[in-house]
């Protein structure tokens, strides 16, 4: 890949690099370090970089590896008993009602849901990306996305029921 | 779209099994401003998740910063920076190494012998150490094709050689192992090392 | 870094008396004395660590990956000591202990390649067809790398490996920055 190339097709996916930093470190500066952190490693293999089949799949993968290091590092990565992941941190429909607009609620909400779930919900309905993809980002298998994603938005959207009804009661 | 439809939709939509073309439909209709209420809470969701894809990385200096970053990272030398890296992790890995020591109970040192016999593992996420490996080995074969390119290196090691046209065809000449063997014997007396 | 390198002497500390019994591999032994200390860091792979990477991204169809994939697993250890010359530690001649440390004797050397301030050389151990170790030295005024990789070593797939990869460096970057 040449130098232009790379700039042309690489340095814009910055902003979905970013997207999914935040995502994982939930911390906007740290995301925006992370993300150059990527694009410098990017860079050092960008002639290797045309053998990946989706070079996109490989800067968030390569994304989601350093903030997983980094959140490693810095003390911040909760372990996560796999048979508690669906009982974390369960959101009040009062918690909601302190978040004035809607994105900084579902925020919130996505922030509260398990690591994987989380990934592949920000994956699938915030980026757009197709199962396929999603896989390859993770690493994951496609039965495993699919009823992770399925409980990630079942989730959202009865935190959101419930938060709507407590609007209306208030109101 | 009738809201029948919807309801179907929302319904498959929650199983994680609507297409992408499916969820631009329901995308298009919660952007609707006349919306039944119960919608409310799907409506939410839908714009909320349309604002933060368009969030972006505000930073009118990212690519400056960017190019300095690489062009530090670079001069600090092609390879071997590469192993400074390591650092945090190593560091990491002492922490983990040090929190082992302090923990376990005098009595039960002998532990700690068998330990020295076997050096701990840096990573303990396959994947990071699956990256780590490929990345060596990346190093090393960059290294060894810079060495087969390089003819004045070559020169040096043709001296060692029987036949110096193995080694120009040394990729495929490591398959022969008649011609290692010999190689081998040949050096090991030459090597003063 | 500093933090780091407090880390690691108290590590050194804790460890090293510990630390002192004898190896019989010499890649071992330089860990035992080194890894850990200042101004050296470590990095170490174990086979059971490359067993697992057969389990990653089972799905990938990818042919190349599917390659590395089974080469890796054909390795029984990859460990990394790195020496970095720093005000803390002067007085270290790494290279001398590595080699009086190492039968060289033993090893062949594959090559030597010389980029600018920095020397590396490479030795094989030998076992019939087989290679069970390659030992890679690398050195220049500030750092002494030395690496061994042990395990079924395939010379021919590691040189294609990083065939396709070129770091272009420096120059295309200026290049980058002219075009804006």
């Amino acid at each position: 890949m040449t130098p232009q190339q790379f700039k042309e097709n690489i340095l814009p996916l910055k902003d979905k690099m970013y997207r999914f930093a935040c995502r994982i470190v939930e911390d906007t500066e740290e995301a925006q370090d992370l993300v150059q952190e990527v694009l410098v490693r990017l860079w050092d293999r960008k002639g290797d970089i045309v053998q990946y089949k989706s070079i996109e799949a490989y800067a968030l993968t390569m994304t989601r590896n350093l903030c997983i290091d980094w959140l490693r590092t810095s003390g911040r990565l909760l372990k996560e008993d796999p048979a508690e992941m669906d009982l974390v941190d369960p959101v009040t429909p009062y918690d909601l009602t302190e978040f004035r607009d809607t994105v900084s609620r579902i925020n919130n909400l996505i922030g509260h849901l398990p690591e994987q779930q989380r990934e592949i919900l920000h994956l699938r309905d915030i980026e757009g990306y197709d199962f396929d993809e999603i896989a390859s980002i993770l690493g994951l298998n496609l039965n495993v996305i699919r009823v992770n994603l399925s409980r990630a938005r079942k989730k959202i959207k009865e935190q959101l029921v419930k938060a709507h009804q407590y609007d209306l009661q208030r109101n | 779209m009738t809201c029948n439809e919807i309801d179907k939709l929302l319904k498959s939509y929650l199983e994680g099994e609507t297409s992408l073309a499916e969820e631009k439909i329901l995308r298009d209709f919660f952007s609707r401003g006349d919306l039944p209420d119960k919608y409310k809470p799907y409506a939410d969701m839908f714009r909320g998740f349309g604002a933060m894809a368009s969030v972006q990385l505000e930073d009118r200096h990212f690519e400056k910063k960017w190019s300095k970053k690489v062009k530090l990272h670079t001069r600090h030398g092609r390879s071997l920076s590469f192993f400074s890296q390591w650092y945090t992790i190593t560091g990491v890995a002492a922490t983990l190494l040090l929190a082992v020591v302090l923990f376990v109970p005098v009595k039960k040192l002998p532990v700690i012998n068998l330990f020295s016999h076997k050096i701990e593992d840096t990573f303990d996420d396959p994947r990071q150490a699956y990256a780590e490996t490929v990345r060596a080995l990346l190093i090393i074969s960059d290294k060894i094709n810079a060495g087969t390119n390089q003819m004045k290196d070559l020169e040096k090691l043709d001296e060692g050689l029987e036949d110096a046209g193995k080694m120009l065809t040394f990729n495929k000449g490591l398959k022969d192992a008649n011609k290692l063997s010999k190689f081998s014997e040949n050096q090991v007396d030459h090597n003063n090392l | 870094m500093k933090t780091q390198v407090f880390k690691t002497l108290l590590l050194a500390m804790c460890c090293t008396p510990l630390l002192l019994s004898a190896q019989n591999n010499p890649m071992d032994k330089l860990f035992q004395k080194y890894a850990g200390k200042d101004c050296f860091t470590s990095v170490s792979i174990s086979r059971d660590m490359f067993q697992l990477f057969a389990g990653i991204n089972t799905d990938e169809a990818d042919k190349d990956f599917k390659e590395l994939q089974e080469m890796i697993t054909q390795l029984d250890g990859l460990k990394i000591l790195t020496y970095s010359q720093s005000d803390s530690c002067k007085g270290i001649d790494f290279y001398k202990e590595l080699t009086a440390v190492y039968p060289m004797q033993k090893y062949t050397e594959l090559m030597v390649v010389q980029e600018k301030d920095e020397l590396v050389n490479f030795y094989i151990l030998k076992e019939g067809t087989r290679i069970p170790e390659l030992l890679m030295i690398a050195r220049d005024p500030g750092e002494t790398v030395v690496l061994s990789l042990t395990g079924n070593i395939d010379l021919n797939y590691i040189s294609k490996l990083g065939k396709s990869m070129k770091i272009d460096g420096l120059d295309n970057l200026e290049k980058i920055e002219e075009e804006k």
